[in-house]
């Protein structure tokens, strides 16, 4: 019992540099706090898909770069688009039905 | 003749990246600029490659290519396009650079002419911050984004070791933590003493493996360019020909060069936009040429000030300076 306290409290101080170490994470990281930090986007759905992109992680100066200018990060991660404003912010929208010959209908919805 | 050019140049960089339909413009000869009226060459060399060279922060060694160059052009029409990707390449031929002549090679110098250069620096610093070159923080990071020339060029470098291992220049390396115990140096009698104890420990947080040769004249480390960008902003060249911003492009993009705040002595194309120059050359003179063939024929792993020697000697070689 003893040994798996110590055991445990070992365990404990050694993960402990690691929590200090693993990123932030927002859904809108606004670049506040240490420059030199990261802080992590979670995934978010991709345009026109079930699936959802990867997680988006950035130095909090790059992302505070991105909101200077009034830019975001795609859902893919791989571009930069421009900033979504409050008004929208949160909405998802997907491509429904539609075939060869007939176009889908957008629909939104908010998340 | 010259008009025409003109009107050429005003008109695809007005166009700012719109394909526009004339013929290419013809090659502009290099200047044969003889240094004359200046009392000691020797001296104005020394200060010029003094000035104008820039050693790597990691391996303190003035880099160069070493995988062949493959120049990308954008933002010009077509024609332009070819003619500063062409003009490059021969300038790196002409003076002993390597370069790649498959077609389709991996494009490793990008040359961008844009409208809004800042706002693709901004870009750059979010999405590839490595192309900066090396940098420790996000401040450091932000200074080197800043977009300060009408054409300014930004170089990725790599530590090449002894045996061939090439590791990028980045401050966030990935590397292992390390611990070194080492005995406690003590000044004793005018030297150094060894004690036996106690030790000191250095933790060293991010550890790179380097071989290295050990010798003081050089430690088999090499620099390398990984990757050069040089953006260009039209609205800001619309004086200049398209050989000349090809020329001052191509020595930008060979050799990592700290661009001049003041007119040098030496006639060099890098006056073209150093404050208070009257009448800087129109192309690479005979001293630049001179400067790009002493930094290919230099010994990669000597030390940056054996560099710097060899730059000099090769420089007061072609030049004719008297010793």
């Amino acid at each position: 019992m003893r040994k798996s306290t110590v055991f445990a409290a070992v365990m404990g101080f050694l993960a402990l540099p690691a929590l200090a170490q693993s990123p932030a994470v927002s859904r809108h990281p606004d670049g506040t706090g240490d420059p030199d930090a990261t802080t992590c986007r979670p995934p978010e759905p991709l345009p026109a898909s079930h699936f959802s992109g990867p997680q988006v992680c950035k130095l909090n100066s790059q992302w505070a770069l991105l909101r200077k200018n009034g830019e975001d990060i795609s859902a893919d991660g791989k571009s930069i688009i421009p900033e979504v404003k409050s008004g929208s912010a949160g909405m998802h929208c997907n491509m429904v039905g539609g075939g060869a010959s007939t176009g889908g209908q957008m629909v939104c919805q908010a998340q | 003749m010259k008009h025409r050019r003109r009107i050429f140049v005003l008109l695809l960089l007005a166009a700012g990246g719109r394909a526009l339909a004339q013929d290419a413009p013809r090659p502009v000869p290099t200047e044969n600029v003889t240094v004359t009226g200046i009392k000691d060459v020797d001296q104005a060399v020394t200060k010029f490659v003094g000035s104008m060279t820039v050693p790597t922060r990691t391996a303190d060694k003035i880099a160069r290519w070493k995988q062949g160059i493959c120049p990308l052009t954008a933002g010009l029409r077509p024609s332009a396009v070819t003619f500063v990707t062409k003009r490059v390449r021969e300038i790196a031929a002409q003076v002993g650079a390597p370069v790649n002549d498959r077609e389709n090679c991996k494009p490793n110098i990008e040359i961008i002419f844009t409208t809004t250069p800042q706002a693709l620096l901004d870009n750059v610093q979010v999405m590839y911050p490595f192309v900066l070159g090396y940098h420790d923080n996000s401040a450091q990071a932000a200074q080197l984004a800043k977009v300060i020339w009408p054409i300014q060029s930004w170089y990725s470098t790599a530590t090449d070791d002894l045996r061939g291992n090439v590791v990028i220049d980045m401050a966030r390396r990935k590397g292992m933590p390390m611990s070194l115990d080492m005995p406690v140096a003590s000044a004793s009698g005018g030297g150094m003493q060894v004690m036996a104890s106690p030790t000191v420990t250095m933790n060293i947080p991010d550890a790179q493996i380097v071989n290295v040769t050990g010798s003081r004249l050089g430690d088999g480390v090499s620099s390398d360019f990984h990757h050069v960008v040089v953006v260009a902003e039209p609205a800001k060249l619309l004086d200049h020909e398209i050989g000349t911003l090809a020329d001052y492009i191509a020595l930008l993009a060979l050799a990592q060069t700290v661009q001049p705040e003041q007119c040098q002595e030496l006639p060099t194309i890098l006056n073209l936009f150093a404050p208070g120059c009257t009448a800087p050359p129109k192309a690479l003179t005979n001293v630049d040429l001179a400067y790009l063939r002493a930094v290919y024929k230099m010994t990669a792993t000597t030390t940056a000030r054996g560099q710097r020697g060899e730059i000099i000697y090769q420089m007061d070689k072609s030049l004719g300076a008297e010793k």
